[in-house]
């Protein structure tokens, strides 16, 4: 193949600008390609429940030790943030939108690191919850105190938070099923 | 427009987890390679949706067969051949009803002032040749294919190749004919 320097390009074709692309192809290409994890790092079946048995201990300490922040967050999950809706509401709700915004952070912390099974539904809606939450940042990078970043921050962990809270569920009850 | 991908580097680490599956590496090089695959589909597709199946099919294959890839030739030229593969596929399953020749001859194009007109005329008029003449001239003249490759991509001859080339060349610099001499301009496209 020719090197780019060498291509003679008589009709200019090259200086046409890149076309965008406006849809986001992720999730569809991730569900065709399933991950095949190779021979070797295939565990014995042993270490497999010894990890299913940390992880069920990880997940009891867990809910058993959650901070009343997090207790408020577990209940933002289930009843939704009212959406600010006057100017002086957006004033008044936005540092309670930043205290929920930290509590979730830390509500999502603990089961984020955890190595449980994730169904491929979850880590895709995962993976694009925290895309924008990541575009939601950017923007805030722009507008620090604009509420209805934060509310739409706070809506995408809470949204986030309850995947994680349903993961989580879910893990228990497989383990104390066996 | 195809030089900043030239320049992209593919981060040995991130090619590693990609090829062992690591879902987020895989997304990472997605989001630096989708939009030119998606624009190299999309000059030789024209159609949006077209172009849309064809960067997804390839993105597909390539992350299948991404233990294959050995990082001694840049990434785009090994993601882009997989593109047009794609395209070519999409190109023979069209119904004759959807040929883009139906949009050939609809341009009688002004003469042309500034390069934001050019750049307009240039798109018109590549969008109007045969599909095959725009695969041809895009492959070679852009993304830098030799003849031997885009012929087997087509499945057709070095010669019918060429000859695609030349015609797509001679049309576009024709609708381009008020800019430089078309005589000078003809001698230079087929100096190969």
């Amino acid at each position: 193949m020719n090197q780019p320097t060498e291509i003679f390009d008589p009709c200019k074709l090259r200086s046409l600008p890149e076309i965008p692309l406006e849809e986001d192809l992720w999730p569809a290409i991730q569900a065709q390609i399933k991950p095949v994890a190779p021979a070797s790092s295939r565990r014995p079946q042993w270490l497999a429940l010894a990890a299913s048995a940390l992880l069920a201990v990880l997940l009891i300490t867990q809910l058993n030790l959650q901070q009343p922040t997090e207790l408020q967050a577990e209940a933002l999950v289930e009843t939704p943030v009212e959406k600010p809706t006057s100017e002086i509401d957006q004033q008044g709700q936005l540092q309670r939108l930043i205290t929920l915004s930290q509590s979730l952070e830390k509500r999502i912390y603990s089961p984020r690191l955890q190595n449980g099974p994730v169904s491929a539904y979850e880590a895709v809606v995962i993976a694009e919850l925290e895309d924008m939450i990541a575009v939601i940042d950017q923007q805030l990078l722009q507008q620090t105190t604009d509420p209805e970043l934060w509310y739409r921050r706070v809506t995408l962990l809470a949204d986030l938070a309850g995947v994680y809270q349903q993961r989580q569920k879910r893990n228990l009850n497989e383990y104390v099923a066996l | 427009m195809t030089k900043s991908v030239f320049q992209l580097r593919l981060d040995a680490q991130l090619l590693q987890q990609a090829q062992q599956g690591d879902q987020r590496a895989c997304k990472q090089i997605y989001r630096l390679y989708a939009a030119p695959a998606y624009s190299l589909a999309k000059r030789l597709l024209v159609c949006p949706e077209h172009a849309r199946d064809a960067t997804q099919d390839a993105f597909v294959a390539a992350f299948r067969k991404l233990d294959k890839f050995q990082d001694v030739s840049p990434f785009w030229s090994w993601l882009k051949r997989i593109v047009s593969n794609s395209c070519i596929d999409i190109i023979r399953k069209r119904k004759p009803e959807a040929s883009l020749d139906s949009l050939q001859g609809d341009a009688h194009h002004p003469r042309l002032a500034d390069t934001a007109e050019q750049q307009l005329l240039l798109e018109q008029v590549l969008k109007s040749l045969d599909t095959e003449d725009r695969v041809v001239v895009w492959l070679y003249d852009v993304e830098g294919f030799k003849h031997r490759e885009i012929a087997k991509l087509l499945g057709r001859s070095i010669s019918y190749s060429k000859t695609r080339l030349s015609k797509a060349r001679t049309k576009l610099l024709n609708a381009d004919a008020g800019l430089t001499q078309p005589a000078e301009k003809f001698k230079a496209a087929n100096k190969l």
